[in-house]
């Protein structure tokens, strides 16, 4: 009898430490680089988006299958319901009553509008804000939770054009505050949200405290606290590794093999939608003229011959890559896996350089009317895969006598390059989005002639404009896919790139963290979901503060 | 002194003008914009203009550089462009945080480095001083940031005895000053022992040294004649003795010093000025960069001048030589 009840004293106790243990709830996020500012319109940098996005709702949240045709695979937000009127012309988005905003005043459809007209305002300097002020026309507010989208036009993707590129803002707190000053504004540093998270603190280049909302009108997250440990990324591994973390989003193929040894610490992959490429530059460097070499698609396409883009993918980033097959990635809807790809043929790729005049002179390099068959890449040194890969296509090119010349510098050094066109080649790395529609200027002719790193490389291709175009305007699934699917066949044919990888995103947890599914857009749209199950190896401790210093 | 204080004012303003000048034009002479994102939209475009000359950048270098001079002769430092608040504000909060990795380390590196190249140099020649000598060239023929990759693997990946980033506990509140001080001491642990190791494998072998040509010298023949015990002789008169040139050394140490705490800043996240300034170069935060290594070149002179105000003050000739 005495025996059992010091088992049961014994397991009350234990119990009640544990209970104690998890009762904090903070999850400890390390990431490489800080945000800039915490308005979600303003935001330029991921880490930005991902604060941002964990304070503020959308209006309606894309499903798992990242399907952003019609509005079938949303789920709602801020939104509790929409209704589209007849011609497709315009949306009622009907507001959820219970939402309201961090500092209890209720979310109105006057935020909507008050959102709107921002994200219009080029003053505001918003982030991402052509694709919507193509598609939405006006704002109407009707009763004070009745908001009504209308659209210049009809098209596949004008619902998520506005649920998920408009995020609606406190018009009593930030209507005051001139467009062009919202990024100076104490908001933009405390910013006031309706999401799952409430802001906390915010030490520059140091962490970001996030505090669960107790009165979110979807239900209070399970964690208590999201505290981000802004570092650099290999601090950010070593923090998850030692137990100083319980979440980094992206390890290497090293480091998972330092996680296989770290019994606290689980990996997981996502297919995400980013793909690397080697892009060329049509124009020469002054833009005047046809590039010397990749003005001309037979020595593209003999380049691409050139390159075992499986191996090469294999070598660099093993398991955690795949080849990629065009200007899409295998995450987006309209992703084809059929399209006809130019083959690794090194034979092949000698012949054309020969049949276009590209003959071997000295050491084994080609020439052509005095002109060598060389070239430079350029490439950030922050990315190593991506410098890897410039070692190899250096000596893939060799073999069929071209000359490469590798450019490392940094990150602010490739943009340099890249921004201007002034480069022959670049070794870049794309992130698109569930949405196919950003392809249109990342590769069409729609973006030439301007200064920036959409349509880097200056590629024109007339079926590619009219397929994407069309794609864009169609009304079907089925008729979206067609479209894009000639247009993705003709960027292949057409080779205004070397299509080399698609990386997965390889994020790190401890054991501790349940995180379910990670989503493949957003990473951490998940996180009101996480939660934690055991105490942290280094506790955080308790109520949210700032740390002192001694 | 005061002569000496002064010409050491007038060198210390001199570099800085020098340094600050250098990095100014070394700064804007790196490829890349401050401003400059891969987001490339015709309102990023019109932002990033508008935020250049939000800060002065588009006017010419020749205006911007006596403005840039001008304004840090009267203290004010300018804007940080990737923090968004002044600089001033920013060395407030990272030199402090430097100063608690490099106090420590540079108190411990020195005592222990006396104390070891004090005991070799008294036993010189034996296998114990032949083993110890390996030991510190071996440590300083590795690269700082080796250690510290290799210190961070070890004790805080693979045994879990200490954090690898971080100055506290991420989001913590510390109920008493103890707490506080035991939650800093656990995180300064590796980098100060990092620090500390390459700080004493140095003196180490300069100690040594000097104490052997010290304990060759006439003063000690005569205070062993007098019946003095070696470990009087070493702790009276040879230590004395060595003072003065362990103080130079560590005035040549400093800038060493300062360069090696930025790499340990950034291995293991410490939120210093190291830190700092290599998130602040990457994002070509100008006015950061230049302020940071201002501040970094007069600290170097600051700290040669106190080192050689102590081993002028140590001399047994008491010069000071400007």
């Amino acid at each position: 009898m005495q025996a059992a009840r010091r088992w049961w004293m014994a397991t009350a106790v234990l119990g009640a430490m544990a209970c104690g243990a998890v009762a904090d709830k903070t999850a400890v996020i390390a990431i490489g680089a800080d945000g800039d500012a915490l308005i979600p319109l303003l935001w330029t940098q991921t880490q930005a988006r991902t604060y941002t996005e964990l304070m503020f709702d959308k209006l309606a949240e894309i499903g798992a299958g990242q399907n952003t045709l019609g509005d079938a695979g949303y789920q709602p937000r801020l939104a509790s319901s929409w209704t589209w009127s007849k011609d497709s012309l315009s949306i009622a988005f009907h507001l959820d009553p219970r939402a309201h905003w961090h500092d209890g005043r209720a979310v109105t459809a006057r935020d909507v509008r008050f959102a709107f007209q921002l994200y219009s305002d080029p003053k505001t300097g918003a982030s991402g804000r052509r694709d919507f002020a193509m598609a939405v026309d006006s704002v109407s507010v009707g009763d004070s939770l009745t908001a009504t989208v209308w659209f210049k036009r009809r098209t596949p993707e004008q619902f998520h054009s506005v649920a998920y590129s408009m995020i609606p803002l406190p018009e009593h707190l930030l209507g005051m505050v001139p467009h062009d000053s919202m990024r100076s504004s104490a908001f933009a540093t405390h910013p006031v949200g309706n999401g799952p998270f409430k802001f906390g603190a915010w030490e520059k280049s140091r962490s970001l405290e996030l505090v669960a909302n107790e009165a979110y009108h979807r239900g209070r997250p399970k964690l208590n606290r999201v505290v981000f440990t802004i570092g650099n990324a290999q601090a950010a591994v070593r923090a998850v590794l030692a137990g100083d973390a319980d979440f980094y989003e992206r390890f290497t193929l090293e480091d998972m093999t330092e996680a296989a040894r770290t019994p606290d610490v689980k990996v997981m992959t996502v297919p995400i939608y980013v793909y690397g490429v080697l892009e060329f530059n049509m124009r020469s460097l002054d833009g005047k003229a046809a590039h010397p070499l990749f003005g001309d698609a037979g020595v593209r396409r003999a380049l691409t011959m050139a390159v075992d883009r499986p191996s090469l993918a294999k070598n660099v980033l093993d398991s955690l890559a795949r080849p990629a097959l065009g200007p899409f990635t295998r995450t987006q809807w309209t992703s084809d896996t059929t399209l006809r790809q130019i083959p690794f043929d090194t034979l092949a790729a000698n012949t054309l350089l020969d049949s276009l005049g590209w003959k071997r002179g000295g050491g084994g390099m080609r020439a052509k009317a005095g002109r060598a068959l060389a070239f430079s890449i350029v490439v950030s040194s922050s990315s190593r895969p991506l410098a890897r890969y410039s070692e190899l296509l250096q000596q893939s090119f060799a073999r069929v006598g071209a000359k490469v010349t590798v450019d490392l510098g940094d990150q602010k050094a490739l943009i340099d390059h890249v921004v201007p066109h002034t480069f022959d080649a670049a070794l870049l790395t794309w992130t698109a989005s569930p949405s196919p529609s950003g392809a249109r200027e990342l590769w069409g002719s729609v973006s030439l002639a301007k200064q920036g790193a959409q349509n880097a490389g200056n590629w024109s291709n007339q079926t590619w404009d009219t397929q994407v175009d069309s794609a864009l305007a169609a009304l079907s699934a089925t008729e979206v896919r067609a479209h894009f699917r000639k247009a993705y066949q003709a960027a292949v044919d057409d080779a205004p790139a070397i299509w080399l990888y698609e990386p997965l995103l390889v994020p790190a947890m401890s054991t501790r963290l349940l995180t379910g599914p990670i989503p493949s857009d957003a990473w951490w749209q998940s996180i009101p979901s996480w939660d934690v199950i055991s105490a942290p190896k280094r506790p955080a401790g308790g109520a949210p503060s700032s740390a002192k210093k001694p | 002194m005061l002569r000496f204080a002064a010409a050491r004012a007038r060198q210390t303003a001199i570099v800085a003008i020098i340094v600050t000048s250098l990095a100014f034009f070394l700064v804007h002479a790196a490829p890349g914009d401050p401003f400059s994102t891969i987001d490339t939209s015709v309102e990023s475009a019109a932002a990033r203009a508008e935020m250049r000359v939000r800060y002065g950048l588009d006017r010419p270098l020749y205006q911007q550089y006596p403005a840039m001079l001008m304004n840090f002769a009267r203290g004010e430092f300018g804007t940080s462009f990737s923090q968004s608040r002044p600089v001033s504000a920013v060395l407030a909060e990272v030199i402090p945080d430097t100063l608690l990795l490099m106090l420590p380390a540079l108190t411990f590196g020195v005592l222990l480095g006396v104390a070891l190249g004090t005991w070799q140099g008294a036993r010189a020649g034996s296998s114990a001083d032949r083993g110890w000598s390996t030991v510190t060239l071996g440590v300083l023929s590795v690269p700082e940031f080796l250690i510290a990759l290799i210190a961070a693997t070890l004790f805080a990946v693979r045994l879990g005895w200490f954090p690898a980033t971080g100055m506290l506990r991420i989001g913590a509140t510390h109920s008493s000053f103890a707490d506080l001080l035991g939650d800093y001491l656990h995180h300064a642990a590796l980098p100060v022992a990092t620090l500390t190791l390459t700080i004493a494998c140095a003196v180490a072998r300069f100690q040594r040294t000097a104490v052997i040509g010290a304990l060759s010298e006439e003063f000690v023949r005569t205070a062993r004649a007098k019946g003095a015990t070696d470990r009087r002789i070493i702790m009276t008169h040879v230590l004395r003795r060595t003072a003065a040139s362990l103080c130079a050394i560590l005035g040549l140490l400093f800038p060493a010093l300062i360069g090696g705490a930025a790499i340990v800043e950034d291995v293991f996240a410490w939120p210093g000025a190291g830190h700092t300034l290599v998130a602040a170069v990457s994002s070509r935060d100008y006015p950061l960069v230049i302020a940071l290594v201002t501040v970094g070149s007069i600290a170097v002179c600051v700290g040669s001048a106190l080192a050689d105000a102590a081993a002028a003050w140590v001399s047994p000739s008491g010069a000071v030589d400007a």
